[in-house]
């Protein structure tokens, strides 16, 4: 299905995300970054460059490289290349373009529309111009949608109550406020404000002068006079921003960064956050401003608004939320990605507008796993949770007991490893087994969810034909409470979950082992085999007996170890001696191994039914 | 799935007079109706079907080459990374020698030229600068410099190294690029 592509066409860098299931996600570009820089440019020969490429050789062709075109978006302005005119929305064509064509390769379909994103404040003539370069790529534009709206998209807030959004988008180059307000489930914008001239450069700067002067003080030579260090200066600085949104304090270490009469000199400087924001406290103290005045503008106090959201990546930087915390007095929402989140939420309202969401909204999950009791009070699970229904899944087991002819299924929803601490869901029995020996007959157990959410269980003796079934219908009644709680519990339990269910497995293997080695003495007696193999296993048995009378479990798996060897001694001299004598038929042969004989349907579950009593 | 519900004669509307044949008829059309509403939902469901398992197919093979890519990139970052260290021990090693460092500065090559082999066999490979026509595919400008004497946008200096893993470019060479007047 040709779907609809969320696009953030950024001053600095644009962004690109679809619906995937019922989520969106950013699509990487040709060059697998998630960040496209909006730059475009023209080799001399008239090749068109976008991104990256365009960006490294700026300098060399500064003439026919164009950065920030978005500021021209609605204007007259033109851009001269080769004798030709380049409207503004010619160029944002290319980048669109770009994107276009790097999300059909990496999606492998076609795509033929899109919603795109423009700042709140943008006029008509810049809307049209945006929708006109989005046609000019060759996507019909379904929509433009405000980058403020779409971020508030993206965290859910178009669903519930009407309230008042403040969104705070510092990017880049840019800085943009905007006061929304949620009303009948539409966003209205109510105020706009911002200086399009502040950005995170602006705060790499800071640093960068900052070390920069020190190390004149020290070295006598300014690093910003050559291109080489002041690369890796620049470089160094913005990492170093970003490394102290986490850290207290960070390194800048830069060896040989310069050469003098007396030899290579090095840098190596500490950079506190204390020392970073003091360098940069203006900078927040001007995103303050704009702030205040949208308010104003809107007719709000701090306490008016419901809620703030962050957008753009230098919104991370604990200095900016800090005033934001303290000015609007509330914890602002920065959950999602800040350079995504527009984008993400262009995604979203091209779902919605498509009626792709619609339509995979209709699918749930199982919120607990679901599963039946095996021998041991075991809970073993069929249908792990958070399976997207509909679905089905179906198990062979078998029977616990020679000449067992009816088993229980006994059906649970939850996360503990026994059987004991899930909930109960059903219980039914399916008899008429033919008699046999444990573990021979199969019994298929299914378990099917439809769409609704309703859950049937069958168990059908793959022998008979017989099957018995039952369906439960209350199995997504516990609230998302009650459902977190089971899992945390499990969580908690985990290792004592483990270690009971250990035990319940090593008596049950334990319990297999006595009596494929009894089976196996009795089928091996006069055929002429070592009786003192024979009876190494024979006395292997008896200790192992003893110790399923007790809980020792570490005794059990001890006893059982020496009966296995044993048995695979005797099982290694009845091949040989089956071998030996011509045609020996290996049909009947042993099968002197502690799990159940190998089904051809499917695997099989060495934890048997408990026997009905 | 609701079952679509037959209406019975007599709940049809229309004048109680007649024969059965006109009631009959309408229960005809009734069933009619019903069929086709039932066929027109089938249709639809089929539909959906398909392109779910399309999407599906689609997904599943998108997954795949994304593992691909992981797979083959996965030290991407880390050497990424670790580049710096290489770039400097290039660095000290392009010092001017000093009488008696001789023993000190074999160390150091010794070292680079360890690091540069492991990080040879991960995939990594130098990017060609100097001398090469500058193409920002591989190359990023950080200054130009007037020269007659060279093609116009020839890499004359570089001052780091680019590198490629496999195919892909994961730092471009920092270069100084001619210029003809």
């Amino acid at each position: 299905m040709a779907r609809v592509i969320g696009i953030d066409l950024g001053t600095t860098n644009s962004v690109v995300a679809v619906m995937d299931g019922k989520d969106p996600v950013v699509i990487e570009n040709a060059e697998g970054d998630r960040l496209t820089p909006s730059v475009v440019a023209f080799s001399k020969t008239g090749e068109r460059m976008v991104g990256k490429v365009a960006k490294r050789q700026a300098i060399t062709n500064p003439d026919r490289t164009i950065i920030s075109i978005k500021r021209q978006m609605g204007t007259n302005h033109k851009v001269r290349i080769d004798d030709k005119d380049y409207t503004p929305q010619e160029i944002s064509a290319m980048i669109l373009s770009k994107m276009k064509a790097d999300t059909e390769a990496k999606l492998g379909e076609q795509i033929t529309q899109a919603v795109i994103t423009v700042p709140a404040y943008f006029t008509d003539a810049q809307r049209q111009a945006t929708k006109d370069a989005g046609t000019i790529a060759g996507l019909e534009v379904l929509r433009i949608i405000n980058e403020p709206t779409a971020a508030a998209l993206a965290y859910g807030m178009d669903k519930g109550d009407d309230h008042r959004i403040l969104v705070f988008d510092l990017g880049g180059g840019t800085f943009d406020v905007s006061i929304l307000e949620l009303g009948g489930g539409t966003f209205q914008v109510i105020a706009t404000n911002g200086n399009n001239r502040l950005g995170g450069d602006d705060f790499d700067e800071r640093i960068v002068n900052y070390i920069a002067d020190k190390f004149q003080k020290e070295h006598r030579v300014d690093l910003r006079k050559d291109k080489q260090a002041l690369q890796r200066l620049r470089e160094a600085s913005e990492k170093a921003k970003i490394e102290l949104s986490g850290l207290a304090t960070t390194t800048i270490n830069l060896p040989f960064i310069s050469m003098t009469a007396e030899g290579p000199v090095h840098l190596d400087e500490t950079l506190t956050r204390a020392k970073f924001e003091e360098l940069t406290a203006d900078l927040v103290e001007a995103t303050m401003g704009p702030t205040r005045n949208a308010l104003r503008d809107a007719g709000f106090e701090p306490k008016d608004i419901d809620k703030v959201l962050l957008v753009g990546g230098s919104s991370r930087i604990p200095a900016v939320q800090e005033a934001i915390r303290r000015f609007m007095g509330k914890e602002p929402y920065k959950g999602i990605n800040p350079d995504e989140v527009v984008a993400l939420g262009a995604a979203i309202q091209a779902g919605v507008i498509k009626g792709d969401v619609k339509d995979v909204l209709l699918l749930d999950v199982t919120p607990l796993s679901l599963g039946i009791e095996t021998l041991g009070g075991v809970f073993t699970k069929l249908i792990e949770r958070n399976t997207t229904i509909p679905t089905e899944k179906s198990q062979v087991f078998s029977t616990a007991a020679d000449g067992q002819t009816q088993v229980e299924i006994h059906v649970l929803q939850g996360e503990r490893e026994m059987a004991a601490y899930n909930k109960t869901l059903g219980r039914f029995s399916l008899d008429g087994i033919a008699p046999a020996p444990r573990g021979v007959p199969k019994i298929e157990v299914k378990f099917d969810i439809d769409v609704n959410g309703i859950v049937h269980v069958s168990a059908k003796d793959l022998g008979t034909g017989k099957e018995q079934k039952i369906t439960i219908q209350s199995q997504t009644s516990m609230n998302k409470d009650e459902i977190e709680r089971a899992v945390k519990e499990a969580e908690q339990m985990a290792a004592e979950d483990k270690k009971r269910r250990d035990e319940a497995e090593t008596r049950n293997n334990a319990d297999s082992a006595v009596y494929n080695a009894e089976k196996l003495l009795k089928e091996s007696e006069g055929k002429g085999i070592d009786q003192s193999l024979l009876d190494a296993v024979k006395n292997a048995v008896e200790p192992v007996k003893e110790a399923l009378k007790g809980n020792d479990t570490e005794q059990i798996k001890a006893e059982n170890d020496k009966l296995t060897e044993a048995v695979y001694k005797l099982s290694a001299a009845i091949y040989e001696k089956a071998g030996a004598a011509e045609g020996g038929a290996p049909g009947a042969g042993p099968e002197g191994h502690a799990h159940g004989p190998e089904g051809e349907g499917g695997p099989t579950m060495d934890a048997d039914f408990k026997v009905k009593e | 799935m609701a079952e679509e519900k037959k209406p019975s004669p007599q709940e049809l509307e229309g004048d109680g007079l007649g024969d059965a044949q006109p009631a009959g008829d309408a229960a005809e059309a009734g069933a009619d109706a019903a069929l086709e509403e039932a066929k027109s939902r089938a249709a639809e469901l089929e539909n959906r079907l398909y392109r779910a398992q399309a999407e599906f197919e689609n997904y599943r093979r998108r997954v795949a080459r994304e593992k691909e890519d992981l797979a083959a990139y996965a030290n991407q970052r880390l050497i990424l990374s670790l580049l710096p260290v290489l770039d400097n021990l290039e660095r000290a090693l392009a010092t001017p020698a000093v009488p008696g460092d001789e023993k000190f500065r074999q160390g150091v090559e010794l070292t680079a030229r360890s690091f540069r082999e492991i990080l040879s066999k991960e995939g990594l490979t130098p990017i060609e600068a100097v001398g090469q026509p500058f193409d920002p595919n591989f190359h990023e400008a950080v200054m130009t410099v007037d020269s007659p004497e060279h093609d116009d946008e020839t890499v004359l200096a570089e001052f780091q190294k680019g590198y490629r893993l496999g195919e892909r470019v994961i730092r471009p060479s920092m270069v100084q690029v001619s210029k003809k007047g």
